[in-house]
């Protein structure tokens, strides 16, 4: 009797254990891909001088200067294309703001509850004061699920600053969302058609402010920036053979590199400014040669006759070369080290015509064009050629060059609005195409500057 | 007599020593099982047909096919305002070198004032709405008439049969319980812990909460070979807390994504009280790839 009764408590004992046992299990879920995109919110900015929020630019019950009422609309607009041309952020369509615009009460009046409803992660909320013919711009941004500012920002300026200070705050914006400044306010130089001759253009990286630099009425192609970003260099025709030339972006002064004997096509300066790698062509052959920045020859790195080698491109720290060469049949690209040993093939994308090569500023991609679906195509690659990617796939799209944070590329595409080639450019992992040209001149070799202050 | 019974006695204590080294054996397993945390292999089980009952659907590994990117489609953008007549280029320097002063103003980083915790509107009660409909209690099933109720009882055994078919489906070729790879089931034995059968509330729900995890987690760049693991709490008010990265990707900003998507999702809907067992404590693996 007893037994038994000792029996069944042990049974029970062991049945409660089982259960509990179950019941503690723990689910696990996997959650794959994040949404990509961060939603912001760029509202107008408020006014401050006791006045009533600005309705319209062009409502004409206006009191603030213009100035601050041109800064209140502009700085936010820009900082919008900047965020939207980004590709890391979906600018939230005003039609969803919850604040009545230029609404100006302080930087703590905000009701992230509402802007939480409407998804966003980012706010930026901004006060213009005027400061005589100046102004004083104080920009916000709020971390909205955290619910709290995480950055400040105070900028003086004039009316010819409105851009700047807003590239400067839309690049402190990509470092807080994804950890790394912006390129904002870095320019794009590249080739127009104007007429039948081409001419060289430079415009800022949203493609605003679009500048004619040369008039050589000639061919001006296969600009490259100096490394201080004051000057390009480039090929021209002027002179009927094409020779190097040395163009100031401000003064548009231009000063002869090369001259003379062979024919030398696109330069690319290194790191120091130092030294310019060209291609020198001597009746069918090319090699690849090292100038001075005075046109020089310094050396030649390839010197196999009979091979065409062109296209040369430093590698971020210049210790070796990428370039376009026949040497196996068809032009494919290939590295080798800066003296010329250890020349390696890049492109293994199935394609008989790959030219154009360009290493990352990062160093860890190299983009060139190959000719694939039926036209040609802009592609990545690992410096030892492997993990190939096809970053487009529709018309043609040639003259890569990599953002000087190495995570864009800008190109010619002829994809788009009319048959000419436009610029464009993409994020490195091949999305969010962006047009930055409008396709009224047929527009190619885009080369990318520096950043700058 | 006096043999007969101390044969029941043998007989009962060997019963008794096999029940408690089964027992044991069996807690053991089970106690490491949910516990301990899966080797570093990933596998992707998607349950998102669990809502329409018996559709789990193996998301077959995608890593393989990266190589080259499908076809992007190119949108292109409003033409931009760039004036086709005669572009001027003044003579000065366009761009005037004037600094703008920049300074950081600390002042307004100063904490945030006190805000009340606002209770963030009750979210999304439709899901919820959709579970308790999609799985009849059986005591509603009682007062109706009785052919409607058989009828029901029908449909809800051979849903059940479903689930079952495709529960075993999934424990087969997946790895909810530790496997070591896709295909391991069939090889026998990959399952360690314990036969639960999960009722369809289960699978609803926790579609439920990868959808609403999944739609606040932000993290720009896909291509990126990141895993990050965080466990946490939800409460029977759908209240979530005890977050806790469990397993870190080493990328700091990819662990914070994370850990913001499950702040971002709390609070979920509250779990159905059969299902609350289960989802008392859950453990989240985030991969970017896509």
């Amino acid at each position: 009797m007893n037994s038994k009764h000792f029996f069944s408590v042990v049974f029970l004992f062991l049945f409660v254990l089982c259960c509990s046992a179950s019941v503690y299990g723990q689910t696990d879920i996997y959650i794959r891909g994040a949404e990509r995109l961060y939603p912001i919110g760029v509202p107008q900015l408020c006014i401050e001088q006791g006045q009533e929020a600005i309705q319209s630019r062009r409502g004409g019950a206006v009191s603030a200067p213009k100035l601050s009422v041109d800064a209140a609309t502009e700085i936010p607009e820009v900082i919008a294309r900047n965020l939207d041309i980004s590709g890391y952020f979906e600018v939230l369509n005003p039609a969803v703001y919850v604040e009545a615009p230029g609404k100006c009460d302080g930087p703590d009046g905000v009701a992230y509850t509402d802007w939480s409803v409407v998804r966003a992660e980012g706010l930026v909320r901004g006060i213009v004061v005027p400061v005589g013919d100046r102004i004083r711009v104080r920009l916000f941004l709020h971390d909205v699920p955290a619910r709290k500012i995480v950055l400040g920002k105070e900028y003086e300026g004039d009316v010819g600053q409105l851009r700047r200070i807003a590239h400067r705050f839309s690049n402190e914006i990509m470092k807080y969302f994804t950890g790394e400044f912006g390129v904002f306010g870095s320019q794009i130089s590249y080739t127009s058609n104007v007429g039948r001759f081409k001419e060289l253009f430079v415009m800022e990286m949203d493609g605003s402010n679009v500048r004619q630099l040369t008039s050589d009425r000639g061919l001006a192609i296969s600009s490259s920036w100096h490394p201080e970003g004051q000057s390009l260099i480039y090929t021209s025709y002027r002179n009927r053979i094409p020779d190097l030339f040395l163009i100031d972006i401000n003064s548009r002064q231009i000063r002869q590199i090369t001259e003379g004997d062979g024919l030398e096509i696109g330069g690319k300066f290194s790191r120091d400014g130092r030294s310019i790698l060209s291609s020198l062509s001597v009746a069918r052959d090319s090699d690849i040669v090292l100038l001075s920045p005075t046109g020089q020859l310094l050396r030649k790195i390839t010197a196999t006759s009979g091979v065409i080698d062109v296209s040369p491109h430093w590698s971020p720290d210049n210790s070796r070369i990428v370039f376009c060469s026949n040497r196996s049949g068809g032009p494919q690209i290939y590295t080798m080290n800066a003296d010329g040993s250890g020349a390696r093939r890049v492109s293994y994308v199935n394609s008989n015509y790959c030219t154009s090569p360009r290493w990352s500023p990062r160093g860890d991609r190299i983009a060139f064009v190959c000719r694939a679906d039926g036209g040609f195509q802009v592609f990545t690659a690992n410096p030892d050629g492997s993990a190939p990617l096809q970053l487009t796939s529709r018309g043609n799209n040639e003259d890569p060059d990599w953002s000087p944070d190495g995570r864009y590329l800008v190109f010619a595409t002829t994809f788009g609005r009319g048959r000419n080639y436009n610029i464009a450019m993409i994020r490195s992992d091949g999305s969010s195409l962006r047009q930055l040209t409008s396709g009224q001149l047929s527009s190619t070799q885009p080369s990318w500057g520096p950043m700058r202050d | 007599m006096n043999k007969k019974s101390s044969y029941e006695s043998y007989g009962i204590v060997f019963s008794v020593v096999g029940h408690f080294a089964l027992g044991s054996l069996l807690f053991a397993m089970e106690a490491k099982g949910p516990r301990s945390f899966p080797p570093p292999t990933v596998y992707s089980v998607s349950i998102e047909a669990g809502q329409s009952l018996g559709g789990i659907a193996q998301i077959p590994d995608k890593k393989g096919k990266q190589d080259l990117a499908p076809p992007k489609s190119v949108r292109p953008p409003p033409p931009l305002p760039v004036s086709d007549k005669e572009i001027k280029v003044s003579e000065k320097p366009v761009v005037t070198p004037p600094q703008p002063e920049e300074k950081i103003k600390v002042a307004a980083l100063k904490a945030e004032p006190e805000k009340k915790p606002t209770p963030k509107a009750t979210p999304v009660p439709t899901p919820r709405a959709a579970s308790a409909k999609a799985t009849p209690q059986p005591s509603t099933i009682e007062q109706p008439a009785k052919s409607a109720a058989e009828r029901e009882k029908e449909e809800l055994a051979r849903i059940n049969r479903q689930l079952e078919q495709a529960v075993q489906r999934y424990r087969g070729e997946s790895t909810d319980a530790g496997g070591t790879g896709f295909g391991a089931g069939s090889l026998g034995g990959s399952g360690m812990g314990g036969g639960v059968q999960r009722p369809p509330e289960y699978f609803t729900y926790a579609t439920i909460l990868e959808r609403q995890v999944k739609s606040g987690w932000r993290w720009a760049e896909s291509r990126q070979d990141l895993i990050a693991q965080v466990s946490f709490e939800i409460f029977p008010n759908g209240v979530i807390g005890a977050i806790n990265l469990v397993r870190s990707s080493g990328n700091p900003r990819f662990d914070d994504s994370v850990v913001r998507a499950i702040r971002v999702a709390s609070p979920v809907p509250p779990p159905p009280d059969s299902v609350y067992q289960y989802f008392r404590h859950v453990r989240m693996t985030f991969d970017p790839m896509d």
